[in-house]
């Protein structure tokens, strides 16, 4: 899904719907098999690497490491007091942006006062949310993505699909073909020839580069740290050569000592790509000392709300644990079947991002990503911070209706079901009356199945049958059975 | 420049916790005891060297194992096997940097003076970068490294194969062990600290596993049993 037509696919018009992209999805069968072998395998993984590790702790471990989180936002004021000072004293420089314009305008404002011209980027999705890269651009300050799945996606002219693994949508002819277009390389579909070509064209992008922007995985408050990791290590290129490094960080990223972060380190790898620990994991706590002959200059964190503060506040402060692993979207059913996180058109998609998005940008803009989910839990029972997200898709899809962003008909039929489940008599009949267009709809006496439904509810038979209700009621069968015993209805 | 701007943030971050202004609290977490319990996946005590080992090449590292006596051809059979022809070296233990310098004077292979150029352009053209590491990791088979006088912060991370000198001594249970050994002699911590735990690798395209995307395709541990 190109971005060709101009709109990214992460920021569409809106209110966006999600049911077109997902019907198409649905139709791609090459893009599901794609994502469902993707997200299968990591989410097996995760499984066997935990268990492993922690055998039946794991879910004590879950439940400390929300607690962990929970307990840095209920002080986040402190804890973010804390890390400002310890990081002020490291040498580095805190910056404080409320929205994506401010954040974005720091780091022009940084790049300008240094002189920087050429940028290079990795992987960092809060830099997604403010919409840096157009920015930088349009400043005049040429930025490579640098993260191998980003840079081919910024190639293409692409947008991530997935916050972890953000190509797979993707196949290798269509790498090719932008690495021939874009670098005039030769054309080559072996994946390692490709990621070769990559790297030797970056290498060339990193010596020229002035300055390095990067996210941040966690903020340590105790020190003042700012914490990396990647498998390629392309985020240790952009921290350690250019003479600038400007860091954008969520300010719920925090957590307050060493030892908690060696609590989420052992949880991100594992549940994000089942591995032990990330490749690296790179800590940086201020610029370049006295004595060292490299390593940057300058070392800024900008600490972004963008709508945090709105989270905090609410129901939603739950949410912030988030430690962006990506386990939730690996586990969810619906993530496969719509073909990844272009359908969900938002930044953060899969069902972090189903509740995350409307608490970010509004329900009104993102009406119906909470409709889509089966309530399944997997996404639950694969956080390892603890998040609740069923118990927060409830709470959406109850404040759409509230809001009435959801089908007047919806209303309607929600209200006639509470009417008839309220009264007996009503609801007696309403079965009765079911069972009778059963199988008047069935046609013929004898099937045990019906292949087809008529009319609206002829979708729920598309892919599977519906059962021949019953001669009798189970009520009338145990009024029939009890008669003589005198049991009351 | 953030004198102003920081106190509205830290407002509005204290008023979306339902806190007045200038309200001092310090919160501490007592989870020490819990982390310990639920988190620490090696115990210490028992040998950690086979265990490290072990783990270095389960993350897709190679390890040799060697004596302080074997530890100079070891070392040149290692730079031998990847053909590198010319290394950096970059260590925190000067007397350790000397025996490699000694261990490979002879054979052949050029030391590059990375400290003659500008940030981390002296190690784009060698064959491989040898560092050694203020920490091991058992638990999951990691090397620790950190930024200093003698230290590159591209040693290991730029040529296409990266050296490392382990000694036992440095070898930790746990990650949680690690923090006391990564910390400076003033107790705070160094500007740049990376733990690695495995070569450069990435499997964007179609979930294929590639190495050595932009750092080292290719990591040796050097493992000192007796140092």
């Amino acid at each position: 899904m190109s971005g060709a037509s101009g709109e990214s696919p992460l920021f569409p018009a809106l209110p966006f719907e999600m049911k077109a992209r997902a019907a198409a999805a649905g139709r791609d069968v090459r893009l599901q098999q794609f994502v469902k072998t993707a997200t299968t395998r990591k989410d097996d993984g995760r499984r066997e690497v935990f268990a492993a590790a922690f055998g039946d702790r794991y879910d004590e471990v879950r439940r400390l490491a929300g607690e962990i989180k929970q307990h840095t936002l209920d002080h986040l004021d402190a804890y973010l007091e804390r890390f400002i000072e310890r990081a002020e004293a490291a040498g580095t420089v805190v910056h404080f942006a409320n929205d994506a314009a401010e954040a974005n305008a720091i780091c022009l404002r940084i790049a300008k006062e240094n002189g920087c011209t050429r940028c290079v980027k990795s992987k960092s999705m809060v830099t997604e949310e403010t919409h840096l890269l157009p920015a930088l651009e349009g400043a005049g300050i040429e930025t490579v993505e640098t993260d191998l799945g980003e840079f081919i996606l910024q190639l293409d002219g692409d947008a991530p699909s997935h916050i972890v693994t953000p190509m797979i949508h993707k196949d290798r002819s269509a790498v090719a073909r932008a690495f021939v277009r874009e670098l005039g390389a030769p054309y080559t579909e072996d994946p390692t020839e490709l990621t070769m070509i990559a790297r030797e064209h970056l290498r060339g992008v990193y010596r020229r580069a002035d300055l390095g922007i990067s996210g941040g995985n966690f903020l340590i408050a105790d020190t003042g740290t700012l914490v990396v990791c990647t498998n390629e290590g392309n985020a240790d290129f952009v921290m350690a050569g250019p003479r600038v490094h400007v860091a954008m960080v969520g300010i719920e990223k925090v957590v307050p000592t060493l030892d908690h972060l060696g609590v989420m380190l052992k949880l991100l790898a594992r549940s994000a790509t089942a591995q032990p620990l990330t490749v690296y994991t790179t800590m940086v706590t201020g610029p370049r000392q006295s004595g060292e002959h490299d390593g940057p200059e300058q070392v800024h964190v900008i600490l972004l709300d963008n709508g945090r503060t709105k989270l905090l506040a609410g129901e939603a402060r739950e949410l912030l644990r988030c430690i962006r692993c990506g386990a939730c979207l690996n586990a969810c059913p619906v993530y496969r079947k719509v073909g990844g996180g272009h359908a969900y058109g938002a930044v953060y998609s899969g069902p972090i991002g189903a509740v995350l998005t409307p608490e970010l940008k509004g329900l009104a803009s993102y009406p119906d990503l909470a409709q889509a989910s089966s309530l399944c839990g997997a996404c639950f029972e694969a956080c390892p911070v603890h998040i609740d997200i069923p118990a927060h898709l409830v709470r959406l899809r109850k404040e759409a209706v509230e809001a009435r962003i959801t089908g007047w008909w919806e209303r309607a039929a929600m209200r006639a079901w509470a009417r008839v489940m309220r009264s007996g008599w009503m609801y007696r009949m309403g079965l009765r009356a079911a069972r009778v267009g059963t199988r008047i709809a069935a046609g013929e006496k004898e099937r045990a199945w019906i292949g087809e439904l008529p009319g609206p509810l002829s979708g729920w038979t598309e892919t599977r049958d519906f059962p021949m209700p019953a001669a009798r009621g189970f009520r009338e069968w145990w009024r029939d059975e009890h008669e003589r015993t005198g049991v009351d209805e | 420049m953030s004198g102003t701007d920081r106190e509205a943030f830290l407002k509005r971050v204290r008023a979306a916790l339902g806190r007045g202004a200038g309200t001092e609290h310090a919160p501490r977490l007592e989870t020490d005891a819990k982390i310990e319990e639920l988190v620490r996946v090696v115990r210490p005590g028992g040998d950690l060297v086979p265990m490290f080992a072990a783990n270095v090449v389960s993350v897709g590292m190679r390890a040799h194992p060697c004596e302080i006596r074997t530890f100079g051809e070891t070392l040149r059979a290692v730079l031998g096997g990847v053909g590198a022809r010319s290394v950096t070296v970059g260590m925190e233990d000067a007397a350790l940097r000397e025996q490699v310098e000694r261990a490979i004077g002879g054979a052949g292979i050029g030391v590059i003076d990375w400290k003659s150029r500008p940030g981390l352009e002296g190690q784009y053209e060698v064959g491989a970068g040898i560092t050694d590491v203020v920490a091991g990791i058992a638990e999951t088979g990691t090397l620790v490294v950190r930024s200093g006088e003698g230290v590159s912060r591209g040693g290991f991370l730029v040529p296409p194969v990266h050296v490392a000198v382990v000694r036992a001594s440095q070898l930790v249970p746990d990650m949680l062990d690690v923090w006391s050994r990564v910390a400076e002699k003033g107790g705070g911590m160094p500007a740049s600290v990376v733990m690695i735990t495995g070569p450069s690798k990435t499997a964007d395209i179609e979930g294929i596993l590639v190495t050595g995307v932009h750092g080292p395709r290719e990591v040796r541990v050097v493992l000192i049993g007796d140092g």
